[in-house]
């Protein structure tokens, strides 16, 4: 019954969004939204780009019906998916715990008004204005009621069409003393070329909750990508995140920003195989709240002329607070570049900050060890970078856990080719 | 297994290291190689070993009648031949539980390993990165254990005693004499007596000066020349040169 229920909803949700009496709906906040967007990308008119992404987005997509694949098996039962630039399947959990729809009918229906666009603006940046103007019909509105746990919510997003531009707004809610858990893939086919990926994520989490994400990149060589995931962590919650992307792109752009009340923290870690394309990471931690912690790890391998770059910042604010960057970088070929940063920026005397930043390749030490343990040189390397890749965060979930050894177990089956 | 070391000549960083090395370890014997600093002992086992930095020039290693001298480590390890390092590389991306299971997996498991990893208490170990701010007896305990998944027939332990607290240095002994038991063929350098004297069974002592073994007898041997120290024996070497 539910099912039918979302399905219906779906279609007429799909109906609406074909007509332009649906503006007239919106509400004030959200037409505030656009007309900023709007007032940005018409800034922008010499931006040759932009006004290339506009026009891509006119062309009519076709809509595929086919059941979503992500290159990793479904491990959860509540699933959003985006197939092209298509709501695909929306499957609702258990009301009394989770809420899961697209964002455009909570704006529409004033579910709420106060979270989207609360932790970002149209007026930062070019994609971002493209998505208040035309993202919020793509995404997902999670909110995880008090005191439940769920997950994990697994979102999809595939794009199977030449040309697609792929745009998506997703906002996260979780309430005090909830946890929510989610897995989101990205992956294109094949055959598509010149694919456009475009995301913002907002996660605004209650007092003491928690928030586990992992997020898996698997595109293809043709894809550009921008994505920004903004993070509220209310008092005493946690945030856990993990950031993998091993297959070759275009060019990819990917930023964490995790924004830390009174003790609150947060790990937030990125693994990036980088191969033949374009990679800039950011990761930025702001220790607003008393107690803050956070620590970024980030893990790049590069080969194939890829040109890897990691930016990792933490902004202590909060009394007492601490952070730890840890940024390691192996270049598998002398045609790729690494490059890391990492920033620390301390505005008390009482905070503790560190960081840890090394690249280069293995040691010879370290392969000649583990061949007089019996490993050849091509295992002792296989060994290696699985440990390099392989982050430990023991909070991660069993569920979670096993879908990152086979993230994991792929990164390093293709590393050995 | 019988090892055999045949007038092994060998050069690291361009000097020459060892000059003229002949051994003979039968099987399930036990070999103590003692001497001063730089004489040679530990380069000994890391050409046997196969380590590629130690380029023999002249001279041959057998094992078991088969010469292995031009083989890979990993390769001689396949044979039943390995070597527990003085020195081991803290590598911080591999946890020990890791580097155990894939050796398990490629060797299977012996009834000498299950036993030495609980008396080397490895469980405790297993959820930290390899060598990774360990004491010197984890880290001693660890590399013994890691050298047994190997399933080893010929064992080479370097200087197994040096740097442990009392406590691993009786567990160490106690594996050791496992070993003996098993009748593992087996070189165990080292710069101290203690551990000797904790031993079931020596069969044959060795003394090393300058890259020569200098003396060889019992175990008798040892006592006397650690009363006397080094100096005495290595000088009988530089009036037999001159």
């Amino acid at each position: 019954m539910r099912e039918a229920e979302g399905e219906a909803r779906i279609n007429l949700y799909q109906q609406a969004s074909r007509s332009l009496v649906r503006r007239s709906q919106m509400s004030r906040e959200a037409r505030d939204v656009k007309k900023i967007a709007e007032e940005y990308l018409s800034n922008l008119k010499s931006d040759g780009e932009i006004r290339e992404i506009i026009a891509r987005l006119e062309i009519p997509q076709h809509i595929a019906h086919l059941e979503p694949t992500c290159g990793v098996e479904e491990t959860g039962r509540i699933l959003y998916s985006l197939v092209d630039t298509s709501v695909e399947r929306v499957s609702y959990g258990d009301p009394s715990s989770i809420m899961i729809r697209p964002l455009r009918e909570v704006i529409l229906e004033k579910i709420d008004v106060e979270n989207p666009w609360s932790l970002a603006s149209p007026d930062e940046d070019p994609h971002l204005a493209l998505i208040a103007k035309y993202g919020e019909d793509r995404g997902a509105y999670v909110r995880v009621r008090s005191g439940r746990s769920v997950g994990p919510v697994r979102t999809c997003y595939i794009t199977r069409l030449t040309g697609t531009v792929q745009l998506v707004h997703n906002v996260y809610v979780v309430e005090d003393k909830a946890e929510l858990q989610v897995l989101s893939t990205c992956t294109s086919s094949r055959d598509a070329v010149d694919i456009y990926h475009i995301s913002l994520t907002e996660v605004i989490l209650g007092e003491k909750s928690k928030f586990t994400m992992i997020m898996y990149h698997n595109w293809n060589e043709t894809t550009k990508l921008w994505s920004s995931l903004r993070v509220r962590a209310g008092p005493e919650s946690r945030v856990v995140l993990v950031y993998v992307t091993h297959s070759p792109v275009e060019r990819a752009y990917d930023q964490v920003v995790v924004r830390l009340s009174n003790n609150a923290s947060a790990t937030s870690s990125s693994i990036i195989y980088g191969r033949r394309g374009t990679y800039r990471t950011e990761s930025i931690s702001i220790l607003d709240g008393r107690e803050a912690s956070s620590i970024i790890i980030s893990r790049m391998l590069s080969a194939e002329k890829a040109k890897i770059e990691s930016l990792s910042k933490i902004i202590a604010r909060g009394e007492g607070s601490r952070g730890h960057i840890e940024c390691l970088g192996v270049p598998l070929d002398d045609s790729s570049v690494i490059t890391s940063i990492p920033i620390l920026e301390a505005h008390r005397t009482d905070v503790q900050l560190s960081h840890e930043a090394a690249i280069g390749r293995f040691s010879e030490e370290e392969i000649t060890y583990l061949t007089t343990k019996g490993l050849n040189e091509d295992e002792a390397m296989q060994l290696l970078i699985r440990g390099f890749v392989s982050i430990d965060i023991e909070e991660i979930p069993p569920t979670l856990r096993k879908v990152v050894d086979r993230i994991v177990d792929e990164l390093v089956r293709r590393s050995a080719l | 297994m019988s090892l055999v070391v045949e007038d092994l000549h060998v050069e690291s960083g361009g000097r020459e290291i060892l000059r003229g090395i002949d051994l003979e370890v039968k099987k399930g014997e036990i070999h103590i190689v003692i001497g001063p600093n730089g004489a040679g002992k530990s380069s000994l086992l890391y050409t046997i070993a196969g380590i590629p930095r130690y380029i023999v020039k002249r001279g041959r290693i057998i094992l078991d009648n088969e010469d292995i001298t031009s083989l890979q480590p990993q390769e001689r390890v396949r044979k039943g031949l390995c070597l527990m390092h003085q020195f081991q590389p803290q590598i911080k991306t591999i946890k020990v539980a890791d580097l155990e299971n894939v050796l398990v997996s490629k060797f299977g498991t012996s009834e000498l390993a299950v036993k030495a990893r609980e008396i080397l208490e490895i469980e405790k170990l297993r959820n930290r990165y390899l060598f990774v701010n360990m004491s010197g007896g984890e880290r001693k305990r660890l590399e013994l254990y890691l050298t047994l998944l190997t399933r080893p027939r010929v064992i080479l332990l370097d200087e197994p005693d040096s740097g442990v607290d009392v406590d691993s240095l009786v567990k160490i002994s106690e594996v050791i004499n496992l070993i003996i038991d098993s009748s593992l063929s087996c070189i165990l350098v080292t710069h101290r007596g203690d551990i000797v004297n904790m031993l079931k069974r020596v069969d044959r002592v060795h003394v090393m000066c300058n890259g020569k073994i200098v003396e060889s007898d019992g175990k008798d041997m040892l006592e006397r020349v650690l009363r006397s120290g080094f100096r005495k024996v290595c000088e009988k070497l530089k009036e037999k040169l001159e």
